[in-house]
This record gives structure tokens, C-alpha cells and sequence, in this order.
């Protein structure tokens, strides 16, 4: 127990140490990815969901904004002043917030058209086991929907 | 006015001429011509539909010539207008002269020898041998039935003897004690010893001119024949000249072996002369038995007495002194053997029970008198006469009870074993009366008492009350008569009942009781009980060729029509109604049987009904289920709405950030 512990510990520190010298290496699209995924972090904290399908619906899309930023970042040059450059340009604030606020639709927007989506194909089923009980009457008469049996049934229309 | 009734093309009835002179104890008689051929007046016997009238010697009295007996000249069964009913007629010659006697009791001239030789016995013998080479009696010989033949009442002929059971108006004074013995309508066929005894009895009536004892009553009658004999008993002291007292001590013998045949009456009429022989008379105990308070000293009147007091003759049969007075007293070792052999020794007799005292006391009464009829519970038949006796009186529940317990006795066989002579007549009759009680003793339609009348009067009409007015006598009648019965306005019930059923089984050995037993169902009431009449009915039209009945279908239509409406499959019940509709415009039963008679289609109705109800509950529970998954439709579509963002989310971000890439890197 205490083996498998200290493993992850030591697993959990690798990865830090990994991740801190890659940032440490590219820390100008950290900083433009750090900004510009923002809204995934409030989406992360605001969601309480284990499932986080919040949080990966404005993640994706937010994502995309800031992508181009950070190839435009690579490409032509990967430096502090050119991250501010880019940071400080509107456009890429409306881009990436953009993109991040259309995942938030699609989040919102997703229930409405699945539910829409269920009721619709419900009913066609209701409609069509409907249908079907109604062929059985015209078939087998009345009988057939108060359930009553044969015997019932003719019981019924000797007295009436 | 009634319109004429026609027999057969050949003979014309007019029901508003009554000729009363003629009539018979219960059958009225008519004026009739001849229509082509030449015969004189003719008079009709419109036929009382409860008695059966004798079907079978029709034929053999047909074309017989002379002058003895009036001359038969047609029969049929006709539409009667007066008793809105088919009723059979049977047409004679009319005899010219009258009647010789209105009753037993007229008093009239004593007419001399040759008269009555010359006018009456000589062409009555000559009747009865012809009568006899055809196998018939007349069996109704009786002063009241002699008529004259001519307008002069030089020829005396006998009356009609076919519009009756044998014997049945004959009154006890003109039987032989055997036959007297027996209730008159079960008197059986008879034979021609019995008519040469009432042709005896006629010759006293026209000799003396009267009928000396005609006031005694019938018990009376045959305690003094047994006790004086026949001639002595009948003649009643009144004088009779020797040489007719030889012809009438000769046709009044009590033992049929000792009683004159035809051949010595026509010798007598010859001219042969012998001395009268005495009457022989029973021989008499060496002393008296007591039966119900009365003494009685000879074995014949004794058996007599028994079967009239059956009630209280089993202590006395059980008792030491009858078994001292058969065996002691009486001398008579035959009487003893067949006591022996009917009712075993003493001991047999007291440790019978109780309840088998009636069947003792009849076989008590064979063993003393193997000759008389079979005497039970105070019904006293030859075994040829039951049917007779019980078509007259059906509808009387103390004659069915008597015949009932008559046949269940199961006495026939043991009286066959006690007859000194073999009539092989009766062998027929016996096989019959063999099957009876099985057939009694099953209560459903098409057994029980019907089907007893049924077998033992092979010829009578079929007693429903839906055709009875229609006096069906043949099987192939009957689908046409019930046809017409369809056809009433008035009509109701069910075109079958106890006598239809019985009457079917009986007369049509292609009916058989696989038949009629379906109809001893516990429902009398359902359509099961109507589809078991309907295949009977079609069964009998198939078998018989009887053609359409369209009406009768119809009848059935309607009564099955809970049975079609009992289809749950409404296609079905309407298809079923379309093809009964066409099966019953054919008339042909068999159509509509094979409709009725589907039991799969049932089957396949009830099943398929049963699945369709299954499948509608389930539908509805599906409904149901839907129905609350609509109600929760807003937590699922978040649920899977969420799901459901996050994949397009996921999916629209990889095309873009992919696309991208790919703007980048151009």
C-alpha cells in the first residue's frame, strides 16, 4: 500500500518536473495559453459535474480560438514581446473569448435540441403502437381493448 | 265446404259426406268414387293418427277377391282439411247391405244354418285360407264388424281390420282367453286360430241371434271361459242345434292345438259329421289356492289371479303353501318344471328381495301359464303387442312406466323358452327386445321411450309435436316435412327434439347413435346443442337425397347466430356470415354444417383473439412507458444533451484546430 503511494508520488513529480521545464523552455505560449484558456479554467471551476462536460465542451472550442495564436507564435517568433504584442490585440482577445463563448453555447443549446430530438421520436412510437391498437380493434373489436376474454365477450353480447 | 280429397289419382274423398253406419270405434268414415276404374260406392277410414293402423298388411290385403270381406282398394296419407292435418286413408268397397249388427249387445232374427253357411262361413273360411297363405289374420272378427255385401243381406262380409292395431275393438267375449287376457292394445298379430275362434263367436252371435253374455265385464269374461270353457261360457246355456254345436265346440276349443284349422271347418261345410267333443276343461287342483282372499282351483286361473293382484302376491309366493300347491296339488309335472326352471326351488324364492317382487310374481304367472301374455305390474302383452299398446297411450306416463318396466323386466327371452311351439316370427322381435334396455336406460335424446316406440312400430309416424300433423312415417320425409315446419310463420324452438332424434336413429341404419349422442349435452340450450341437430339433420338429407331446404337452413341460420357473432375476428365473422348466407340459400345442411362444424376456426379465432388482447396490453403499457419518458424528457435531454455537446464540441474543435494547422502550414 505504502509502495504504491510513494509510486504515484513519484510519478506525479516526474510529470511536474517535465511540465515545469517544457513551460520553463516555451514560457511565451504559456503565458498566451494561459490567457487565452481562461475561460476553460472558470468553466472548470464553475462545473460541478464529475463528468466535466462543461468544462470539455468550452475547453475544445476554446482551444481553437487560441490555436492559431500560438502557431502564429511559433511560426514567426516565439518570444515575450511578440506574446504581448499578440495578447495585446483585441482581435485575438475576441477570437479566443469568442470561441471559448460559442463552446458555452453549443453547451446550452445541445440539451434543448436532444430533448426536442427524444420528444419527437417518442411520440412517432406512441403514435405507431396507437395505430397498432387501433387495427387490433377494427380487427377483434372492443373486447380487445377493455381486455376482457372470449367468454366475457360473448357473455356480453348475448345479454345486449 | 272442404275440397275433395284425392288418394293417388285413383280415389276421391268428400269430407262433408260423413257415412256414420260405417264409422269404427275411433275412425270415421267417408263417401269416396272411384276416379278411373269400376268399383261401386266407395267408403273412406280416415285414420286416427294415435292408433297405428296395421302398414304392414296392407299389401297383402290388397287385391284379394270375394265377397267375405269388403274389398280394399287404396290407401294414402292425404291432407284431411277438416283436421288441418295429413292423416292415412284407407279405401274399401262399400258393402251394399249395412251393417249385420250396431253393437255386440243388438238383439236381432236368429237366421237358420244354411243361411249362415251359404251367407257367412262358407266364403269367410275361404277368406281366411287366403288370408292365412298370405300370412295375415283379420283380427277383427266381431259381430259388429260382419256387414252385408249385397242389397238382398243374402252374403255377410267381414269389416275393415287394417285401421287398427289386431284385435284392439275386439271385446273379450270374441278373444281367445289368451288374447282376452292381454290389455287390447297388445294383443300382437295373431293368427288365423285366433280369427276360426271369432268366427265361432260371430256364428253363436248369428245363430242365437243375440249375444248372451255381452253385459259381463272382461275379468268376468275369461274367469268363465277358463272355468267352463269358451263354448260353454259363450253359448250360456242357450240351445244350439247338434250339428252347429259341433262346428262351435270345434272353433271354441280353448287349446289352439284341439281348435278346429280351415281344412275340418270345410270339411264341416262338406258335409262331414262327427260327434261334438266336449270342451275340455283344466284340470283342477287337488285343492284350491287362496290369492288376495279368492280361491282358485285350476293353475290358469290361479296365474290369472296372481298377475291381477301383482301388489299382494309376493307374500303368498314366497310363502310354504303355494310351493306345497304347485308341487302337490296340482299334478302337473310340467307346470312344476317350468316353476322350476323360471323361479328356482323354495329357497331361491324367500331369499329373493323385496324389491324383486313384481318380477316374480310375472315369472310366477309364466311358468303356471306359458301360453298367456306376459303379465307385469298389471300390464298384460303378447311380446308382439307392446309396440301397439304403447303408441296408443305414449303420452300417458303410467303406460310409458308399465312398457318401461315391461322392457326391463328383460322377460321375453325366458317366455320364448316356456312356448311349446317355436314361432320363429318372433326371433326378429326377440333380438329387438335383446337391445331395448340399454336403449331405455340412456336418458339422452335419440334413446329413452321414444326410441322404444320408434323400434317397436316400425311404421308409425313420428310423434314431434313440429311434424306430427304432418304424419311422417318414412325417413326421407323427414328433412321435407321439417322444411315446411321451417317454413310456418309461427314457427319457434329448434327444428329437433326427443322424437325427431329417436325417430331418425330408429328408421335410417345410416344415423347411427354417434349421431344423436352430441345431443345429450348438458347445455340444451347452446349452439352446441343446435350444431349437434343441425349434423344430424344434414346427415339424415345427405343420406336420403331429400333435396334443399332452404327454410330449414335458414331455421339454423338463425339459431347459430350467437355461435357466428361468438367470432372475436370481425373480418372473420363477416367473411363466416357472408358463406353461411350463400351455404343457406343452397338448403343443403351440409354446407352449413361444414361451416358451423370448424372447430379450428374456432380454435384459430380463440387463439388469435387471446394473443390480440395480449398484444393490445402490451402496447398500451408501451404507450404508458413512452407517455412517462416524455414526462421526464427534460432531465434525460440534459443528461444526453451534456453528452451530447461535449462530443460536438469535441468534434467541431478537432476540424477547426485541424483546419488551422492546415491554413498555417500552406
Amino acid at each position: 500500500m505504502t509502495t504504491q503511494t510513494a509510486g504515484r508520488a513519484a510519478t506525479r513529480m516526474i510529470v511536474i518536473v517535465i511540465i515545469g521545464c517544457i513551460a520553463a523552455v516555451t514560457l511565451p505560449s504559456v503565458l498566451i495559453l494561459g490567457i487565452g484558456m481562461l475561460p476553460t479554467l472558470a468553466a472548470m471551476i464553475t462545473d460541478r459535474r464529475k463528468e466535466k462536460y462543461a468544462t470539455l465542451c468550452v475547453g475544445c472550442m476554446n482551444f481553437t480560438g487560441v490555436m492559431p495564436f500560438m502557431i502564429r507564435l511559433w511560426t514567426e517568433d516565439h518570444s515575450y514581446d511578440h506574446a504581448f504584442t499578440v495578447i495585446a490585440d483585441p482581435f485575438t482577445w475576441l477570437v479566443m473569448y469568442g470561441a471559448a463563448a460559442l463552446g458555452w453555447a453549443i453547451y446550452f443549446v445541445a440539451p434543448g435540441v436532444v430533448g426536442m430530438f427524444i420528444g419527437m421520436r417518442t411520440e412517432q412510437r406512441i403514435q405507431r403502437l396507437r395505430r397498432r391498437q387501433r387495427d387490433l380493434v377494427e380487427e377483434w373489436g372492443p373486447g380487445v381493448a377493455s381486455g376482457r376474454r372470449d367468454g366475457e365477450e360473448k357473455d356480453k353480447r348475448n345479454t345486449g | 265446404m272442404a275440397d275433395r280429397v284425392v288418394i293417388k289419382e285413383r280415389v276421391e274423398i268428400d269430407p262433408d259426406n260423413p257415412v256414420p253406419e260405417f264409422d269404427m270405434p275411433h275412425t270415421k268414415a267417408f263417401a269416396a268414387v272411384a276416379r278411373r276404374e269400376e268399383h261401386g260406392d266407395l267408403i273412406a277410414y280416415v285414420c286416427d293418427p294415435r292408433i297405428p293402423f296395421r302398414h304392414d298388411d296392407i299389401d297383402s290385403v290388397r287385391g284379394m277377391t270375394g265377397s267375405a270381406m269388403m274389398r280394399f282398394v287404396e290407401w294414402g296419407v292425404a291432407v284431411w282439411a277438416p283436421a288441418r292435418r295429413r292423416l292415412p286413408i284407407l279405401v274399401y268397397e262399400r258393402p251394399q247391405g249395412g251393417r249385420v249388427a250396431k253393437a255386440v249387445s243388438d238383439v236381432q232374427e236368429p237366421m237358420n244354418e244354411d243361411r249362415i253357411v251359404r251367407g257367412f262361413l262358407t266364403p269367410a273360411v275361404a277368406l281366411l285360407r287366403d288370408l292365412s297363405t298370405r300370412g295375415v289374420a283379420h283380427r277383427a272378427i266381431r259381430p259388429d264388424n260382419l256387414f252385408f255385401a249385397d242389397a238382398a243381406k243374402k252374403v255377410m262380409a267381414l269389416g275393415d281390420c287394417l285401421t287398427c292395431p289386431p284385435g284392439l275393438y275386439n271385446p273379450a267375449f270374441c278373444e281367445t282367453i289368451e288374447q282376452a287376457m292381454a290389455d287390447p292394445a297388445a294383443r300382437g298379430r295373431g293368427g288365423v286360430a285366433d280369427d276360426l275362434y271369432s268366427l265361432g263367436v260371430c256364428l253363436i252371435f248369428l245363430v242365437l241371434g243375440r249375444n248372451p253374455i255381452h253385459e259381463l265385464g272382461a275379468t268376468e269374461m275369461i274367469e268363465r271361459k277358463i272355468n267352463l270353457g269358451s263354448y260353454g261360457a259363450l253359448t250360456a246355456g242357450a240351445r244350439i242345434q247338434m250339428n252347429m254345436m259341433e262346428l262351435l265346440r270345434g272353433l271354441l276349443s280353448d287349446d289352439p292345438r284341439e281348435r278346429w284349422s280351415i281344412r275340418e271347418v270345410e270339411l264341416w261345410i262338406g258335409g262331414r259329421r262327427l260327434t261334438p267333443k266336449q270342451a275340455k276343461l283344466p284340470s283342477k287342483a287337488a285343492r284350491s289356492i287362496t290369492i288376495a282372499g279368492r280361491d282358485y282351483e285350476n293353475v290358469r286361473s290361479a296365474a290369472e289371479g296372481l298377475a291381477r293382484n301383482w301388489l299382494t302376491a309376493g307374500e303368498m309366493l314366497r310363502g310354504h303353501d303355494f310351493d306345497n300347491w304347485v308341487r302337490r296339488s296340482l299334478n302337473d309335472d310340467k307346470v312344476v318344471e317350468n316353476v322350476n326352471k323360471v323361479l328356482g326351488n323354495h329357497a331361491a324364492l324367500q331369499g329373493a328381495p323385496e324389491s324383486d317382487t313384481p318380477r316374480l310374481v310375472t315369472r310366477a304367472c309364466m311358468a303356471l301359464d306359458p301360453a298367456a301374455p306376459i303379465r307385469h305390474k298389471g300390464f298384460s302383452a303378447h311380446i308382439d303387442g307392446v309396440g301397439a299398446a304403447l303408441a296408443l297411450e305414449f303420452d300417458r306416463d303410467d303406460v310409458r312406466q308399465k312398457v318401461s318396466d315391461f322392457i326391463n323386466g328383460r322377460f321375453v327371452g325366458l317366455w320364448m323358452s316356456l312356448q311349446a311351439r317355436t314361432r320363429s316370427d318372433l326371433n326378429e322381435l326377440y333380438a329387438i327386445y335383446d337391445k331395448l334396455p340399454m336403449i331405455l336406460n340412456q336418458t339422452g335424446p335419440g334413446f329413452g321411450m321414444e326410441r322404444v316406440l320408434y323400434a317397436l312400430n316400425p311404421h308409425i309416424h313420428c310423434r314431434s309435436p313440429l311434424i306430427e300433423h304432418l304424419y311422417v312415417t318414412r325417413i326421407e320425409e323427414l328433412v321435407p316435412a321439417l322444411e315446411r315446419a321451417a317454413s310456418a310463420k309461427d314457427r319457434g324452438g329448434r327444428p329437433m327434439d326427443r322424437h325427431i332424434a329417436a325417430f331418425s336413429v330408429a328408421r335410417s341404419p345410416d344415423v347411427d347413435e354417434r349421431f344423436v349422442r352430441p345431443l345429450s349435452g348438458t347445455d340444451q340450450t347452446g349452439t352446441g346443442h343446435v350444431l349437434a341437430a343441425l349434423t344430424l339433420l344434414a346427415r339424415v338429407q345427405a343420406m336420403t337425397k331429400s333435396g334443399p331446404a332452404p327454410a330449414l337452413a335458414a331455421w339454423f341460420v338463425d339459431l347459430m347466430k350467437s355461435s357466428v357473432n361468438g367470432f372475436a375476428n370481425l373480418k372473420q365473422r363477416k367473411a363466416m356470415e357472408q358463406s353461411v348466407t350463400r351455404a343457406a340459400e343452397t338448403g343443403l345442411l351440409i354446407e352449413l354444417q361444414n361451416i358451423y362444424g370448424d372447430t379450428k376456426a374456432v380454435q384459430r379465432d380463440q387463439q388469435g383473439y387471446a394473443r390480440a388482447i395480449q398484444e393490445h396490453q402490451h402496447c398500451g403499457a408501451q404507450i404508458q412507458q413512452l407517455s412517462i419518458e416524455i414526462q421526464n424528457r427534460e432531465h434525460m435531454a440534459s443528461e444526453l444533451g451534456e453528452q451530447v455537446a461535449a462530443v460536438a464540441s469535441g468534434v467541431i474543435g478537432s476540424i477547426g484546430s485541424t483546419a488551422i494547422i492546415i491554413v498555417f502550414m500552406l
